[in-house]
């Protein structure tokens, strides 16, 4: 039974990781442009949909998938940058209910180009050879490749902790969370700091994209439930923190494979739970700061 | 002024030539551009089902086209008009009603998911159109919502739980289930159920897991699955969703441990591949390589060619679905609903899946299931089934009387 529980924790732990590198860039867009970037999603599923023209042309081999983890988030990371400049930008001065709906017609635009160009048939990106297998933990087996998931959400945390903290980036970007006109009057230059980190979030929308496909399908509708998910750790965490999202990510990862042993019919609930309650008790989220 | 006359006369007949000519041509005429016979085709263009949905219009068009190629029926083309319900009942239904009312279509061809399948038979019989069903198959369509312009050819809910029932077989007693969290799969697992009380009483459902539908993390229910020790796991899991579940499975070592049936669509066997694991029995509707006849291997032949790629159950269906129309309006005495929908029940039809008829009480034709156990097929670029076994629907259909004690509760 305890054995039971540790694997569906470590489970949990994996899947956790998953969001929190797709929520990370979610948290620093929204902490540092305001924007509730709807199509954060999109950017992630198209990820997973260059994932798998990457991983055929390759013929689903261990370069193939190295490749992906490369190249996926770097084309997202593009057309991220793209998104910001030519149509957040412009509007950039308007209330932010327009940047919302723009954000929210990519979403549409995503998922017809993503069908224009691959079609509509759901897809599937083999486990790349050599992490096809199984450990034994515990007496139990548990895949290969959530190990690698677990430690690359380990890595990408780390990183981008020290980026913030050890880099001049970092320390604009967190100084940007806390008050974006004192970080202009600095006089930094402000659009391009958008268009930063607008990238840098569609990079890790991008590697969560491209982690991600070998272990659901690659299918449209995929943006749905992760967007969801990552607005939920980015309210518990706290918008622009990158610990507070790890916390989130964690947690909701945790409930959900947890609640599923308690009460199955439920565990759909068990995060909007955990949502509701951080709002009502601490609207800023579990590490965020008083706006 | 004896010329006169002359010219008179040969002026009238010239006149009366050409009005013979006419009357001769008009009727000609009119027949080469008469108006074409118009097939509405609500179906999920969007949404988790669409690739469901491109396969039948695909086969649609193809049957339409072979039948047009030869001369049409009764001397008029067929003509279709395709609409996009997104997988959302009452845009199904107001487009259907668009195309009865205002494009005056004359039959309908079934839509994708049985939701949608359910409003479209509403507006069929609504305006009495006969409509022929290639994908839905919820129960209630042959149940309660039943009407007598209402065929299909797809095996309904009730026949499939009941063949994968039996299926599963005398060695089981302890069965898992996992489904989608929607209609069909409750339903699903209810007649299962009552149907093992029958078959294998001394087998039980030992646990049930519910992911939502479009849950890309399935190993939260994968564990649970397995520790409940289960001899076998009934999946009602399709698509997008069941491709997810096998990977996250596989690593788990889920299919070393218990043995495992679900259903499956050919879809799925193509987009997992060689990912596909070997010995999980599959129960499918009315795959390709299910039937091995001429007919079946010309249509495969005819369907690759023309949209490069294999025929899904959904094509065979929808290939099938249109010829059996296309025959009940040709052996009509009238183009009328009502004359249309006799000329189908009376059908014997010769479908790529041997010959079929439909029954009085639910107009549910008798067509096959299968199941089988997952491996690779001579000749199948993706993994198939092996000893692939053939359910007739009359083993497994609910007799008229269930069909009426259904209608009446």
């Amino acid at each position: 039974m305890i054995i039971d529980i540790l694997i569906q924790l470590l489970s949990g732990v994996s899947r956790g990781m998953v969001l929190f590198v797709v929520a990370s860039g979610l948290t620093l867009i929204f902490g540092v442009l305001r924007i509730p970037n709807f199509c954060h999603g999109s950017l992630y599923m198209l990820a997973a949909f260059v994932t798998y023209s990457i991983t055929t042309a390759f013929g689903s081999s261990n370069a193939g998938f190295l490749a992906s983890l490369i190249v996926a988030p770097l084309v997202v990371a593009l057309f991220g940058a793209a998104i910001e400049f030519f149509l957040l930008r412009p509007i950039a001065g308007r209330e932010h209910l327009y940047q919302l709906m723009v954000t929210f017609a990519i979403t549409l635009i995503v998922a017809d180009g993503i069908k224009l160009i691959w079609g509509g048939s759901y897809r599937s990106v083999g486990y790349p050879p050599m992490l096809d297998g199984s450990l034994s933990v515990l007496g139990r087996p548990f895949p290969e490749y959530y190990v690698l998931v677990i430690v690359a959400g380990i890595v990408i945390a780390a990183l981008l902790a020290l980026m913030i903290e050890r880099t001049r980036f970092g320390r604009v970007l967190s100084a940007a969370v806390i008050d974006p006109e004192m970080v202009g009057a600095l006089g930094i230059n402000v659009p391009r700091l958008y268009t930063m980190v607008f990238a840098l979030g569609a990079l890790l929308a991008g590697f969560g994209g491209a982690l991600a496909a070998p272990i659901g399908s690659v299918s449209l509708g995929i943006d749905n439930s992760i967007i969801i998910e990552s607005f939920a750790v980015v309210i518990i965490g706290g918008s622009g923190s990158i610990v507070g999202a790890f916390a989130a990510a964690l947690i909701i990862g945790i409930v959900q494979a947890l609640g599923i042993m308690v009460a199955p019919r439920l565990a759909i609930a068990f995060i909007f739970l955990a949502l509701c309650a951080v709002l009502l008790l601490r609207p800023q989220g579990l590490l965020g700061r008083r706006v | 002024m004896i010329g006169l006359p002359i010219l008179r006369r040969a002026m009238s007949l010239a006149a009366s030539a050409a009005f013979a000519a006419a009357m001769t041509l008009t009727p000609m005429g009119a027949r080469a551009d008469e108006s074409p016979i118009k097939i509405g085709l609500t179906t999920d263009l969007t949404g988790i089902a669409a690739t469901y949905a491109a396969a039948q219009v695909n086969a649609v068009k193809m049957a339409i086209d072979e039948i047009n190629e030869a001369g049409g029926v009764k001397g008029r083309k067929l003509e279709l008009l395709v609409r996009d319900s997104q997988l959302k009942p009452a845009l199904g239904a107001s487009l259907t009603r668009d195309l009865i009312v205002r494009e005056k279509i004359d039959y309908l061809i079934g839509p994708d998911a049985s939701s949608v399948g359910v409003a479209v038979s509403g507006v069929a019989k609504q305006y009495k159109k006969v409509v022929v069903m290639t994908i839905p198959n919820t129960p209630r369509l042959t149940g309660e919502l039943f009407h007598k312009y209402f065929f299909t050819i797809v095996p309904s809910g009730t026949m499939l739980a009941r063949a994968m029932a039996e299926g599963i077989g005398k060695d089981n007693s302890k069965i898992a289930f996992i489904g989608g969290d929607y209609e069909a799969s409750h339903q699903a697992i209810g007649y299962f159920t009552d149907w093992l009380a029958k078959v294998n009483p001394n087998a039980k459902v030992v646990d049930q897991q519910w992911p939502k539908l479009g849950e890309q993390d399935f190993t939260p229910y994968i564990t649970q699955l397995m520790s409940s020790k289960p001899d076998i796991v009934f999946s009602y899991l399709w698509g997008a969703d069941l491709i997810a579940f096998i990977k996250q499975a596989k690593p788990y070592g889920l299919f070393d441990k218990t043995k495992f049936a679900t259903l499956l669509f050919l879809d799925d066997l193509k987009a997992l591949g060689n990912d596909m694991p070997d010995g999980i029995i599959g129960q499918m509707y009315a795959p390709p390589f299910g039937t091995d006849s001429p007919a079946m291997s010309e249509f495969i032949k005819k369907y690759q060619a023309k949209y490069n790629s294999f025929p899904s159950d959904w094509a065979v269906m929808g290939y099938d679905g249109m010829r059996i129309l296309a025959d009940g309006i040709k052996n009509a005495p009238s183009m009328d609903s009502d004359a249309v929908a006799d000329a189908i029940a009376k059908l014997k039809f010769d479908g790529l899946q041997g010959p079929l008829t439909f029954r009085e009480v639910d107009h549910q034709a008798n067509v096959p299931s299968f199941l089988g156990t997952t491996g690779k097929v001579e000749g199948l670029p993706f993994k198939g089934l092996v000893d692939i076994k053939r359910i007739p629907a009359e083993t497994v259909w609910p007799t008229p009387e269930e069909i009426l004690a259904q209608r009446k509760s």
